[in-house]
């Protein structure tokens, strides 16, 4: 549950936040934060403190911990979910979800699944001219990876598993995101879907206080190809729009991959 | 009307002749434009642009080398004297520059086969590095000491060539020896869940983890591991220790090679038959 401490201003505030399946829970907090901070978000501790250069940020846990120098004095604090391609970096720019079951769709049919992503988030410092920076990335997720093709020229993916769920299921949203992934189906005959490859860039991430979502689509051209693309909408209203870290100038790349080696 | 075609301008040449020369001069500016353009539209991502642009302005010329050698005899210039003098100039060349010529031959093929690129680890020739540059004439790689290695293109096409990162994914393997006393299914599933906790230990191609042989000394344990291209040294090197370290704190040992000599004295002291 949030609990903020003190609350003047310039005095360093302390919140904590934890997540119990099942529990309903407080809203994430998301921010924009005063500095200087400090966060407990489950088992992650987050302190901005003031020094005479500026602020000191760091990160602890027990994955390791991340300190950075701010240089400057002022500027609010946030986070925010990205896309979850930054941990460990530079190794992939598509998300590989696979599903626990097969999903069979009926030919020239539209249906609709969710399934949950996983998250990163960037905790981002932001002062009204100068914009934002994002000082840090982490996930409580697990980072696995995957080849999707064949050794000779296929695709190294970042690789989840998620059940398959009709309705939202209850997720912590620190750790996973909704994904309603629509299934089109243009084929005059039954397909069956075992998973998705999703692009870094163009994916349209919004956050709200108990949720993180993420709506995409799967269109089945043939036995062995499909392509996937995301829809600009939140799961519900009042979602804000995510940072986006992966942007693309060309139109055509945006969110689109396509999936030649089966889906 | 056109008459005024016939009339020599000079010796035997008339405007006609003059007109076809001009019409064949731009017509082959028009072709080498063409050419060029569409030559650096198909290989823009094959070649890197400083050698496109060498090829360009070679086709460039070449085409209006024979553009101007046509053109020669209409406007009554002889070229069968400068095609000899240049024929002979060529073959001096040819002879002076054998090697350069092969080199360039070969750098134009390497270009259009692609075997490598830059930032690939390769190894030409025995020499193991990443490339830094594809040139028309050479191509430098820098080892992994850090040092610049510059090696002739006739080389580099002629020799067999082993590119590490020319694919997304890697195969490493490594043997664990364990004793004979120790649970070989328990140790397995130690580097298994090693492997699954390590992220870029890939879920496909699945690793493999299987008893390989049954050895003098030790059962060994062969583990078969896919890592990407680019990172699959360092996952190698850090799986490795982990492993090691995982097996120990299961309280299975590796052990070192061992043999267990039998002197005759100590066999009767035993009351064994000593075996020939």
């Amino acid at each position: 549950m949030a609990k903020e401490k003190g609350g003047a201003v310039g005095a360093s505030r302390h919140i904590s936040w934890s997540y119990r399946e099942g529990k309903k829970t407080e809203g994430v907090p998301w921010g924009p934060h005063n500095l200087p901070l400090s966060l407990d978000l489950a088992g992650v501790s987050i302190v901005v403190e003031k020094n005479e250069h500026g602020f000191l940020y760091r990160r602890n846990s027990s994955g390791g911990s991340v300190e950075k120098a701010i240089m400057g004095d002022k500027g609010s604090f946030y986070f925010n979910p990205v896309e979850p391609l930054h941990v460990p970096a530079g190794i992939s720019t598509q998300l590989l979800v696979e599903f626990d079951r097969p999903v069979v769709v009926e030919p020239r049919a539209s249906k609709e699944i969710l399934v949950t992503f996983p998250l990163e988030l960037a905790c981002v410092i932001d002062r009204r001219r100068a914009g934002k920076h994002v000082l840090d990335i982490f996930s409580f997720c697990r980072s696995k990876f995957t080849l999707y093709g064949n050794v000779r020229n296929g695709l190294v993916c970042k690789y989840w598993k998620s059940a398959v769920y009709a309705s939202r299921p209850p997720v912590n949203p620190l750790e996973k995101g909704i994904l309603k992934i629509e299934i089109q189906n243009s084929l005059g005959r039954w397909s069956e879907v075992h998973r998705v490859v999703l692009s870094a860039f163009g994916m349209k991430i919004y956050y709200g206080p108990d949720l993180v979502s993420l709506n995409a689509a799967i269109k089945i051209n043939s036995d062995l190809n499909a392509e996937t693309n995301f829809t600009d909408r939140p799961l519900q209203s009042g979602m804000l729009k995510a940072l986006e870290q992966f942007s693309s100038k060309l139109l055509s790349q945006q969110g689109r991959t396509v999936m030649e080696e089966g889906y | 009307m056109f008459e005024w075609l016939d009339h020599t301008v000079y010796s035997n040449v008339t405007w006609f002749d003059l007109i076809v020369a001009v019409l064949i001069y731009f017509a082959a500016l028009l072709a080498s434009k063409i050419l060029t353009l569409q030559l650096r539209r198909r290989f823009k991502d094959k070649i890197n642009k400083e050698n496109l642009e060498l090829l360009a302005k070679a086709l460039s010329y070449g085409i209006m080398i024979i553009a101007i050698v046509w053109i020669l005899p209409t406007i009554g210039i002889e070229p069968s004297g400068l095609i000899v003098a240049g024929g002979i100039v060529a073959l001096a060349i040819g002879f002076a520059g054998q090697s350069i010529i092969g080199n360039l031959i070969s750098g134009i093929f390497l270009m259009g086969e692609r075997p490598i690129k830059i930032g690939d680890l390769v190894e030409i020739s025995g020499n193991l590095g990443f490339v830094e540059d594809i040139h028309i004439i050479s191509t430098s790689i820098r080892t992994l000491e850090g040092n610049f290695i510059r090696i002739p293109n006739e080389t580099v096409f002629s020799s067999s060539i082993t590119n590490y990162t020319s694919t997304p994914v890697r195969r490493f393997e490594y043997v664990v020896g364990i004793r004979y006393a120790d649970d070989a299914v328990k140790a397995i599933q130690v580097i298994k869940d090693i492997i699954n906790a390590h992220p870029l230990a890939l879920v496909n191609p699945a690793p493999h983890v299987y008893v390989e042989n049954l050895g003098d000394n030790s059962v060994d344990i062969m583990v078969r591991i896919w890592s990407p291209s680019t990172e699959w040294f360092g996952v190698k090197m850090e799986l490795l220790w982990k492993i090691k370290t995982a097996i120990e704190e299961a309280g299975i040992e590796i052990p070192f090679p061992q043999r267990v000599v039998w002197f005759g004295a100590e066999e009767e002291n035993n009351g064994r038959a000593v075996s020939p």
